[in-house]
């Protein structure tokens, strides 16, 4: 019988920032521009995932996805996949260093079932095998599926041994999967996971922020709300109950 | 509706059977079902009379001709033993429904 989601699968962070590995793993439609993108036409969604290496520049990498704005991460794909954000953080010792291997995939799909019981275990075996990361941050993109599935994914993540953290712009619907870590920057809107594009900063004190939180005493499948006043903006996150 | 389909097995842990009841004829909930990518459970049709079971359950909008989104959790006995009328918006927590069973 499948664990109840109140179960949270936690592995303690037992190491240090500076010496860690990082990996990302993000459920807004990131992929490369060589790579298949993401089958938008079939309402069921697509289960599939596209690798992306260390070295991937930033500018080969786009978005398919039909269920939010992109828009932002068109001109900035940091703000949902935060690898030169990463690097950032590397060359300035906050971490070790960027792992070999990130995962893009579209969250969205009405085929929750197999993305739960296939897709988010391949992702997680995917990581566990030739990423050598020691941490994953993870991302949503959807406000709704995209921000159950991607807590799925880092459940089957953390369920491997390996410590996560989540970003979520859609902390009640990530809250009702149960995720082991999540930061929730307060008020930013759907697609900007790490703020505004451009905004480097920013996106360096989110992330650095969301890093964190795997070094202080949360409670497995809560949230932590962290305030961006740099941000400038408040949206309102959806809400599963009206 | 897949949110049920992926958390059937645990449904059926508990002895719990889950249908899916719309006002809708039978080919569109087999329509539907298909455009969902297939579903495990039933789908029933409370098309004629029409709505009939959802106004026995409260749960039928007469002025829009639809039933509510509603969730039923009906014992062995055949009494409602959890009822949740909520906004089609709204993606209730199956762990809530999971609470009621265990304690059937």
């Amino acid at each position: 019988m499948a664990i109840s989601r109140k179960c949270v699968p936690f592995t303690p962070f037992d190491g240090e920032l500076a010496k860690s590995t990082v990996a990302i793993v993000t459920a807004g439609g990131v992929h490369r521009r060589d790579q298949e993108p993401f089958n938008i036409a079939n309402e069921l969604g697509d289960l599939g995932y596209r690798v992306l290496d260390e070295d991937v520049d930033s500018a080969d990498l786009m978005v398919t996805h039909h269920h939010y704005d992109h828009s932002d991460a068109d001109k900035d794909i940091n703000v949902v996949f935060p690898i030169d954000v990463l690097r950032d953080l590397q060359n300035e010792g906050f971490i070790r260093e960027v792992a070999r291997k990130h995962i893009g995939y579209m969250g969205y799909t009405m085929q929750l079932k197999a993305m739960y019981e296939g897709t988010a275990r391949e992702i997680a075996n995917e990581i566990d095998k030739g990423s050598r990361a020691d941490v994953v941050v993870l991302t949503g993109g959807c406000p709704g599926v995209c921000h159950r599935t991607i807590v799925a994914v880092q459940r089957e993540v953390e369920m491997k041994g390996i410590p996560t953290v989540l970003i979520t712009v859609s902390p009640e619907v990530s809250a009702q999967m149960r995720p082991p870590r999540a930061l929730y920057p307060y008020g930013f809107k759907i697609g900007n996971s790490l703020g505004k594009p451009g905004r480097r900063e920013l996106q360096q004190d989110v992330l650095r922020e969301a890093l964190s939180v795997l070094t202080t005493n949360t409670r497995p499948g809560s949230i932590v709300t962290r305030e961006f006043p740099d941000y400038g903006e408040y949206h309102e996150p959806p809400h599963v109950r009206k | 509706m897949p949110a049920y389909e992926a958390d059937l097995e645990r449904f059926e842990g508990y002895d719990a059977q889950v249908l899916g009841i719309s006002v809708d004829s039978v080919p569109c909930n087999t329509a539907w079902a298909k455009s969902l990518g297939g579903l495990s459970y039933d789908l029933l049709s409370d098309f004629e009379p029409k709505g009939a079971v959802a106004k026995l359950f409260g749960a039928y909008r007469q002025s829009d001709g639809i039933s509510e989104r509603a969730l039923f959790i009906v014992d062995k006995e055949g009494k409602i033993a959890f009822k949740d009328i909520h906004d089609i918006s709204d993606q209730p927590d199956n762990e809530e429904l999971f609470e009621v069973l265990r304690k059937l």
